[in-house]
């Protein structure tokens, strides 16, 4: 019996995530570092096992039914235009430095009872894919 | 190949209208060499670059032709490169420039392709040109180039995605301190070719700040001074001469005086994904005897590269052709046309 309710304990959820949280691009420009920030939030969700639907989108192609919108603090005027008539929250994050903007996300979201369910570590594996290797020079980096 | 509809406008301004409309999904054609033939042909698409389904032939506005001036050479985004490259004129005042035009590809390659399309070619990369490879440049989640096979990728600036901008005539307009003439709805503007080419830091989508609806209708490029030398070299990877791409190239301008660095520009192709100025090479070489200190010069190039696996020969490939070239440039310093004669 325990090991079977241990089993179910690690069992990720199977409930549909209703947290959307979309990480916006300025149109025809997706520079390096903005997307590692979508990939360091894709790490967290997956890591911290925050029940959300993640989408990376240009800023044009939006959802509606977004929640939060995650756009770069520097963007054009047209889409300053686009985010400023979203009727949802648009946070603004630095491409650098991003890490503490979504580290007090993630407790603003936990204080306000958003689902944090256990954690899939196939998630997380696939937000980090095998076979991904750094290189600095001839020296390989783990 | 998939269908694709060919829009033949009249004019700049109509040009501008059709790719405005279609934004993404439409594509300026030069010659067609790289965008047809390559892109197309092989269906590289992905985030942000739709397969164009609008081809808008630049053939028909009237952007070609070469116009020497009194201090600068404006050449048509549309001439052809076989036209840069037999230039007499463009020979006598800018060899670089029709050296570097005549080294692109084949002659019949030059006999198509032209000066803007070729600026504006997608990188090189095979990860990138195989369409079943999902790489991070075409909305994919790895370079496939920093765990594989990486022997042609750059050594500097890649930043996530590890593209060689494979244009020999970007490097030598970086070298000849040249500017581009953007067209665009809300109209011209000029754009030094210094800040015209991104890193994949900047912009993973694209290879330069031209946006959708942008249309590069010709470079300027200034004489060089009086005195100043200039040369373009070009290797294969077999280290000779080549139709092929640079696997590294090397364009330079040197304003030497007594032989010693008083200004000049040395920039690398085939190396890093924009035309890569080597800048710690032209520093240490600042007030100095330009041959007693150009080896030294060049190794200083071994500070900055960050060479992958397989890719650490292009290290000592650049410091060579970079050396090369200096000395080269340094050499045809005396051979130099005066400025206005």
């Amino acid at each position: 019996m325990t090991g079977e309710a241990t089993m179910a304990e690690r069992t990720p959820s199977t409930v549909l995530p209703t947290l959307s949280i979309v990480v916006a691009y300025p149109e025809s420009a997706l520079g390096g570092d903005w997307f590692r920030v979508y990939r360091r939030l894709r790490h967290m969700v997956a890591s911290e096992g925050l029940q959300a639907r993640l989408d990376f989108v240009p800023v044009s192609d939006i959802p509606i039914d977004a929640d939060i919108v995650i756009a770069p603090q520097n963007v054009s005027d047209k889409d300053a235009a686009v985010l400023a008539v979203l009727d949802t929250e648009v946070l603004h994050v630095p491409a650098r430095g991003a890490a503490a903007v979504l580290k007090t996300l993630f407790e603003r979201l936990r204080d306000e009872g958003h689902a944090f369910g256990p954690v899939d570590d196939r998630s997380v594996e696939a937000a980090s894919p095998l076979g991904y290797v750094r290189h600095r020079g001839f020296r390989r980096l783990l | 190949m998939r269908a694709y509809e060919l829009h033949r406008p009249t004019s700049i301004d109509e040009a501008i209208r059709v790719l405005e409309e279609h934004g993404t999904h439409a594509r300026p054609l030069g010659g067609g060499t790289d965008l047809v033939t390559g892109i197309m042909r092989d269906a590289v698409t992905g985030r942000g670059m739709p397969y164009p389904e609008h081809l808008v032939d630049l053939q028909t506005v009237g952007i070609a032709g070469i116009d020497m001036g009194p201090d600068h050479v404006t050449i048509g985004a549309m001439t052809l490169l076989a036209e840069v490259s037999e230039s007499e004129q463009l020979r006598e005042r800018l060899p670089l420039l029709a050296d570097a035009a005549g080294s692109v590809a084949s002659p019949e390659i030059r006999a198509i392709g032209t000066l803007g399309g070729n600026i504006n070619q997608r990188p090189r990369c095979w990860f990138f040109r195989m369409k079943d490879f999902d790489c991070i440049k075409k909305g994919g989640d790895i370079c496939f180039a920093v765990d594989g096979d990486n022997r042609f990728n750059a050594i500097l600036e890649g930043h996530l995605c590890f593209i060689i901008h494979p244009s020999d005539l970007a490097t030598a307009l970086v070298a000849l301190d040249a500017e581009a003439v953007v067209a665009s709805a809300e109209g011209e503007r000029i754009i030094r070719f210094d800040d015209y080419f991104v890193t994949p830091r900047e912009n993973l989508l694209a290879e330069n700040v031209l946006a959708p609806g942008d249309i590069l209708t010709a470079v300027r490029v200034p004489y060089v001074r009086e005195g100043m030398g200039q040369a373009w070299l070009k290797l294969n990877e077999k280290g000779r001469p080549t139709w092929d791409f640079a696997v590294a190239s090397a364009a330079v301008t040197v304003d030497a005086r007594d032989g010693q660095w008083h200004g000049g520009r040395i920039v690398l192709g085939g190396v890093a994904p924009v035309p890569y100025r080597a800048s710690v090479i032209e520093e240490h070489l600042a007030g100095r005897d330009i041959r007693s200190s150009i080896a030294e010069a060049t190794r200083q190039f071994r500070e900055v590269a960050r060479p992958m696996s397989d890719n650490g020969y292009k290290v000592d490939l650049a410091e060579a052709i970079a050396e090369r070239a200096v000395l080269a440039a340094l050499q045809s310093a005396s051979a130099t046309p005066v400025e206005g004669t």
